[in-house]
């Protein structure tokens, strides 16, 4: 075993089961360690590495260890660890820091003098450029200090997560030990409750006060911060005045009176914020409210566009011309859509499949950039983002390229094709259905006054993952809301219309028995141990997965023999027994062989992979670990450690595959709590072509009685 | 896919780069112009440092792309008065501080610098307090919860 002190300067791979980073060591030694160890290093950090040499076929000789401790920086180490964070600062003039002050590099950055010394040996002419460039070093040490002093005091109570760590550190800044020592209960929002208790109760107790620490006033409002983190974590903003109670109950292990003081309490600190008949969680309520004042303002006409619109006679003649000249014909109905579209600030398009969403857009958006705006298109996951960029030839992004394209705008990067979003811009969010409450606040302080907002979706799907809700309770608003009811994509002989639109009004459907490739949704009765080899049969019948019959399998669940898990074991193992080939093993238990569809679980912008991304192997490495990859039209090799990103993707969830459609679907019908309507509708308008359920009818009608998800959640927000 | 970072390299020719082009204006007299290479509307010429450094000119990009590259330049375009190529480090604000505050280091009496030390620390200051309530609405956004900072009222 050997033990080295290291500064990171390279984090090829942060996964959830593995960790590789690489630095050098005091000796300047360069090691490159692996670890399972759950911990998420950042460049210029100094870490204890203790463990052993190993020698991989791929990377050569590597470090495996599983003891990481965090070091406080010093001496030698301050060099590497000022070029790898602070910008500006070079191989050249950390040598010449380190020259000047040697060991005693970081107390001459601490002290008060600091700027003025450090400057001077940067240019003894002490330039302004000089002094500035001080100041960064110093103001970089200093936040370097302030995050380690925290992480130190979390590590000192058993919290070893250095991602919450360095988040708190962040905003607590260099008060952050003190603030924690006296309210350990401040991370309540951050922690599960018993690790909470397990760190705050022992602090509590040392205290010299008379009250038990499990009623101390931290405490009993930390709980109400738990009660509420655990409501938002399930897509709520809010929680109805009597669920609280029994909650906190549980939460504290004390009885009534107890609850009431943390309800009090509570409401007197912030913790909870009144909405009449619900109890709104502060961050929450602050984004929903500062984001309700801006939409009001903007369909109050508060705010108004640079672009002119003409009146709806006008603007029923440039549609005709668009018809003409690009052609974009449009129905009846669609030209009513646009035109409602053009008339304010803030609109919906609401509509369902193949009601032709995307032909409207297409013809919103060139329209607007006739009368002289410039349009903006963006969508959640990268695949609803480049469905929307090819079906109307203009540029679309993902929500978070776009918000960052934004800000560096907005901080002055000149780059070309950056988005903007001033008073000359629409801006059009696809999948709307599928944002949550955070990405809507980003949005909108992304949003310059008077920047349009268009958002498109179908409300019948499914709620955002994450919390909130806006986008359906908006599309009950019949003033901003524009319906597109026409069915024009899918015929009616299909049958997914009619089916479609059954489910969404909770009734249950006339379904076809299945007959191998057909048209339609049609369903076949078997009981749920039956279903895998069901749904295996069905694969097979349709011709397999091979690309050119586009078979998606949509399911509920991830680890059951009807859901993801198990559904991609059944079909990997087949094809591991009908080929030649040795597999490329994966991570959790996955095995790649050629041909293989696949999924990307991260988004990777670097390399235009997104969290969902849907791909096939090409070819596979066993003896490199390595497999090629093509992910829309382009080939990704991935080696040993990025395969921790890849999964195989026979079968995927019904929150992946929102965004993108395949010509044949195939629902295994699992018994579960998240089979509601809006699970159902989502996933049988994934199909172009052909929908096949397979299970119990009882449990498809016990799902169709099922409240819609979006309206099981509690939310504050209101318009 | 694990790519070697060109930043490095480059940071070994723009650092002594930077530090002769401060000199340069630094030991001008009378009224000063800049040293660094300025674009028609005066902000820095990206191209032109670019080839003055001895690289080549695919090497743009990574000048509007990376920060370790460009902030460098723009601490020494604000205090040579000249548009920055944009970066987190200088706000508008910090750039017109530190324009007032040029006239002034224009002459190098010790109490002058002084006075400089400070205007720069008080930036610095307002600056780490904005990093925070980013931090905090990063924080917000991310989870819809907030992280406390104040001590509990009884």
């Amino acid at each position: 075993m050997k033990t080295y002190r290291i500064v990171v300067d390279n984090v090829p791979l942060l996964g959830k089961g593995i960790t590789v980073f690489s630095g050098v060591s005091e000796k300047n030694k360069r090691v490159r360690c692996v670890t399972k160890q759950k911990i998420s290093p950042a460049l210029g950090e100094a870490y204890d590495v203790t463990g052993e040499w190993n020698y991989d076929p791929g990377y050569g000789r590597q470090f495996h260890t599983d003891i990481v401790v965090r070091q406080k920086l010093s001496g030698r180490l301050i060099i590497p660890y000022l070029i790898n964070t602070l910008a500006g600062v070079g191989p050249e003039r950390a040598k010449k820091l380190f020259d000047a002050f040697g060991e005693r590099l970081g107390e001459v950055f601490s002290s008060p003098g600091g700027v003025a010394q450090v400057a001077a040996i940067l240019n003894p002419q002490m330039t302004t450029y000089a002094i500035k460039t001080a100041t960064l070093i110093c103001e970089v040490w200093e936040a370097q200090n302030t995050e380690f002093a925290t992480l130190e005091w979390l590590e000192l109570h058993g919290i070893t997560d250095y991602s919450t760590g360095r988040k708190v550190a962040r905003i607590l800044g260099d008060k952050a030990p003190e603030l924690l020592a006296a309210n350990p209960y401040i991370l309540s929002t951050a922690l599960a409750w018993p690790k909470m208790d397990k760190v705050g109760l022992p602090i509590l107790a040392t205290r010299k006060t008379a009250q038990s620490p499990k009623m101390a006033p931290e405490r009993l409002v930390g709980a109400i911060d738990s009660v509420m983190r655990d409501r938002i974590a399930k897509g709520h903003t809010a929680i109805l005045k009597h669920e609280l109670p029994p909650l906190l109950s549980k939460k504290l292990g004390l009885g009534e009176s107890a609850v009431r003081r943390a309800i009090d309490l509570g409401v007197s600190n912030g913790a909870i914020i009144d909405g009449c008949d619900i109890w709104r969680a502060p961050g929450c309520a602050f984004m929903e409210d500062d984001i309700k004042v801006r939409f009001q303002g903007m369909i109050g006409g508060k705010e108004s566009s640079l672009v002119e619109v003409p009146d709806g006679d006008r603007l029923r003649q440039l549609l005709v011309n668009q018809s003409n000249c690009k052609g974009i014909a449009l129905y009846p109905e669609q030209v009513e859509a646009v035109i409602k579209v053009l008339g304010g600030q803030l609109r919906l398009l609401r509509g369902g499949a193949g009601t032709g969403k995307t032909t409207v857009i297409r013809a919103i958006a060139e329209t607007w950039i006739e009368l002289g705006g410039r349009v903006e298109m963006a969508a959640l996951a990268g695949k609803a983002a480049l469905r929307i960029s090819q079906t109307t030839g203009k540029l679309a992004r993902t929500i978070f390229r776009l918000i960052k394209g934004v800000n560096e705008s907005q901080q002055g990067l000149p780059l070309d094709d950056q988005p903007v979003l001033d008073a000359r811009t629409l801006l059009i969010i696809d999948e709307a259905s599928m944002v949550d409450l955070g990405q809507w606040h980003q949005l909108h302080s992304a949003m310059e006054a008077g920047c349009r907002l268009l958002m498109v979706g179908d409300p019948a799907q499914l709620p955002p993952i994450g919390f909130g809700l806006l986008f359906h309770i908006i599309a009950e608003l019949e003033p901003v809301t524009a319906s597109l009811k026409t069915i024009h994509r899918q015929t009616g002989a299909s049958g997914i219309p009619e089916v479609s639109c059954s489910i969404r009004d909770h009734i249950m459907p006339i379904l076809k028995p299945y007959i191998g490739i057909d048209s339609g949704v049609s369903h076949v009765d078997v009981p749920t141990a039956q279903i895998p080899n069901m749904v295996k049969k069905i694969v097979d019948d349709l011709g397999g997965f091979e690309t050119s019959n586009d078979i998606m399998v949509c399911t509920a669940l991830n680890d059951h023999a009807t859901g993801v898990d198990g559904l991609n074991e059944l079909f990997s193992k087949c094809r591991e027994a009908s080929i030649e080939i040795d597999p490329v093993k994966g991570f959790f238990g996955q095995w790649f062989l050629p041909n293989d569809p696949v999924i990307h679980l991260k988004n990777d912008y670097r390399e235009g992979l997104f969290n969902g991304s849907i791909g096939r192997v090409l070819d596979v490495f066993p003896s490199q670990r390595k497999i090629l990859t093509v992910f829309d039209n382009e080939e990704k090799s991935f080696s040993s450690e990025e395969l921790l990103n890849l999964k195989l993707a026979y079968a995927i969830t019904c929150h992946k595959a929102q965004g993108s459609q395949a010509k044949r679907v195939i629902i295994p019908i699992s018994e579960t709590l998240l089979l509601d309507p809006t699970w159902l509708y989502t996933a049988v308008t994934r199909a172009e072509e052909q929908c096949v359920l397979v299970g119990d009818l009882n449990v498809l009608t016990e799902a169709l009685q099922r409240k819609a998800a979006y309206e099981k959640r509690q939310v504050g927000f209101t318009i | 896919m694990a790519r070697k970072s060109i930043t490095p390299e480059i940071l070994q020719v723009l650092e002594p780069y930077l530090d002769r082009k401060d000199n340069e204006w630094w030991n001008q007299t009378g009224e000063r112009k800049p040293t660094l290479p300025t674009t028609s509307d005066n902000k820095v010429n990206v191209r032109q440092l670019v080839q003055e450094i001895g690289r080549k000119p695919s090497d743009v990009q990574h000048f509007f792309n990376k920060n370790e590259l460009y902030d460098p330049i723009n601490v020494l375009a604000t205090v040579q008065s000249i548009g920055p190529i944009g970066s987190r480090v200088i706000s508008k604000n910090d750039d017109d501080i530190a324009r007032n505050e040029l006239s002034r280091a224009k002459s190098t009496s010790k109490a002058e610098h002084e006075a400089y030390v400070e205007a720069v620390a008080e930036i610095s200051r307002l600056r780490k307090e904005n990093e925070q309530l980013r931090a905090m609405k990063n924080y917000f956004q991310e989870t819809g919860c907030v992280l406390r900072q104040t001590e509990i009222k009884y």
